[in-house]
């Protein structure tokens, strides 16, 4: 499974909280096949999925917080309902 | 030696009147909510390629209200709506009354300068914005390609929207704006005014512990105060700032009165309501950067326009030209837009505010 937090390059204050309560949320939880990876908001990448407020997290393919910082508590239960759903 | 400190000290005590903290208080907790608690994706579909235009275009001059809370949002957002959404059209409508339409600027602009001239502010960044951004999609779009930089319409829901009725969350803010307006209502006696805030307040409480869960309330709590970290320190430190700018001023005016002094040497150029004066104004708005909220006291104080010494004109082309453009974001408007589309936009905000100052001068009492 693939989080991806798009933020602005260099990383605005609520993208860098943002992309740390990803990584300590993923930690917490302890799965290893979980990939974060922290991309620019403006990237073709970004593009193809419609981006644009910053920072917005995507879980998979859901995207679950447009333009704030999610909590590690919305991360998990994210992280949790998209390992169900397989 | 210039009594440097004092004025400072004391442009900063008159600020922080219980009036304006009352105001200022409330608004924080309303642009909290408004981070925290508001839905942004459904907002966002209007600014999708596919958008209907006529939708993008309203949409963009008000959602600055809701969207742009945090001013660092502006720049980002407008990118996103120029590459790979509507286009510079409500882009650049989005860029114009973003900053003057969110809730903090309206509130603390009404409170100090006066509801006049605050609904003004408001009003007109909202019509213009939209002016502007059709010009603007005019001149650069005539013949674009629709098919270039087209994202997908749809960005994904949030997966985890709260389960309550969607007029709960209308009627959450609908009250926290009632108390904003009642507490500020001057025409109410305060024994009212207290009572009427007590059981809103009250109401409010109610609606938070039946319809939102402990996780949204914190986040409201975390959003406010995270924005109080960001604009109050830099609002208190830019009116001290002021003060003692006028204290050294001070020292080259007749009457030798700090709180007026940088008002009294700006009056000839900027007292009355000419043309001239707006132009003035708009350009020194489009050049000087100011820091959210800034624009208020930087009219009010430095300028004087609450002592009367700054015409009502240029105070308005001020206030609708200075939050957008400073030398810097110019700076990066050019990069990303190119000289031509730039350069345009700096000409209509700059002709825009001038026009709507020299307007509003003339009707204003």
């Amino acid at each position: 499974m693939k989080i991806r937090v798009f933020g602005t390059m260099p990383p605005c204050t609520k993208c860098k909280v943002a992309e740390k309560n990803v990584r300590e949320a993923v930690k917490e939880l302890g799965h290893s096949d979980i990939e974060v990876t922290k991309e620019d908001a403006l990237s073709e990448e970004a593009g193809k999925f419609g981006i644009m407020m910053t920072p917005t997290v995507m879980v998979g393919d859901k995207v679950i917080k447009i333009g704030g910082v999610p909590s590690k508590e919305e991360i998990k239960r994210a992280i949790e309902k998209t390992k169900k759903e397989g | 030696m210039y009594d440097i400190i004092g004025p400072g000290l004391n442009a900063l005590m008159d600020y922080l009147s219980a009036h304006v903290l009352t105001c200022l208080v409330t608004a924080f907790f309303i642009s909290g909510a408004i981070s925290a608690l508001i839905s942004k994706g459904t907002i966002i579909k209007y600014f999708g390629a596919r958008a209907k235009k006529w939708l993008s275009y309203g949409v963009a001059s008000i959602s600055g209200a809701i969207l742009a809370v945090c001013s660092c949002t502006i720049l980002p957002m407008f990118q996103g709506i120029y590459k790979r959404g509507a286009g510079i059209g409500p882009a650049t409508t989005f860029l114009f009354s973003g900053p003057a339409i969110n809730v903090l600027a309206i509130v603390l602009t009404a409170s100090v300068l006066g509801l006049d001239i605050g609904i003004a502010r408001a009003v007109s960044s909202v019509s213009m914005s939209i002016i502007i951004g059709l010009i603007m999609a005019v001149i650069f779009e005539r013949g674009k390609n629709e098919e270039t930089n087209a994202a997908p319409a749809v960005v994904q829901v949030e997966a985890d929207l709260g389960k309550r009725p969607k007029w709960i969350s209308s009627v959450f803010l609908g009250l926290l704006v009632a108390i904003l307006l009642i507490g500020a209502n001057g025409g109410i006696s305060l024994l009212y005014r207290l009572a009427m805030v007590y059981f809103l307040t009250i109401a409010v409480a109610v609606i938070l512990i039946f319809y939102y869960t402990k996780d949204e309330v914190k986040s409201w709590g975390r959003e406010t105060w995270w924005i109080v970290k960001k604009i109050f320190p830099v609002l208190l430190i830019g009116v001290f700032l002021v003060g003692v700018i006028g204290g050294v001023a001070a020292n080259f005016t007749q009457a030798h009165d700090a709180t007026t002094a940088v008002g009294e040497l700006t009056r000839p150029y900027l007292g009355d309501n000419s043309i001239f004066a707006c132009l003035l104004a708009s350009i020194i708005g489009v050049l000087l950067y100011m820091p959210t909220l800034l624009e208020v006291p930087l009219i009010g104080t430095f300028f004087g326009y609450s002592s009367g010494l700054m015409g009502s004109g240029p105070a308005l082309s001020l206030l609708l030209a200075g939050p957008v453009l400073s030398l810097p974001s110019i700076i990066v408007l050019m990069r990303m837009l190119g000289w031509k589309k730039a350069g345009t936009f700096i000409v209509l905000v700059v002709v825009a505010s001038t026009m709507i100052g020299t307007f509003y001068g003339i009707i204003s009492p």
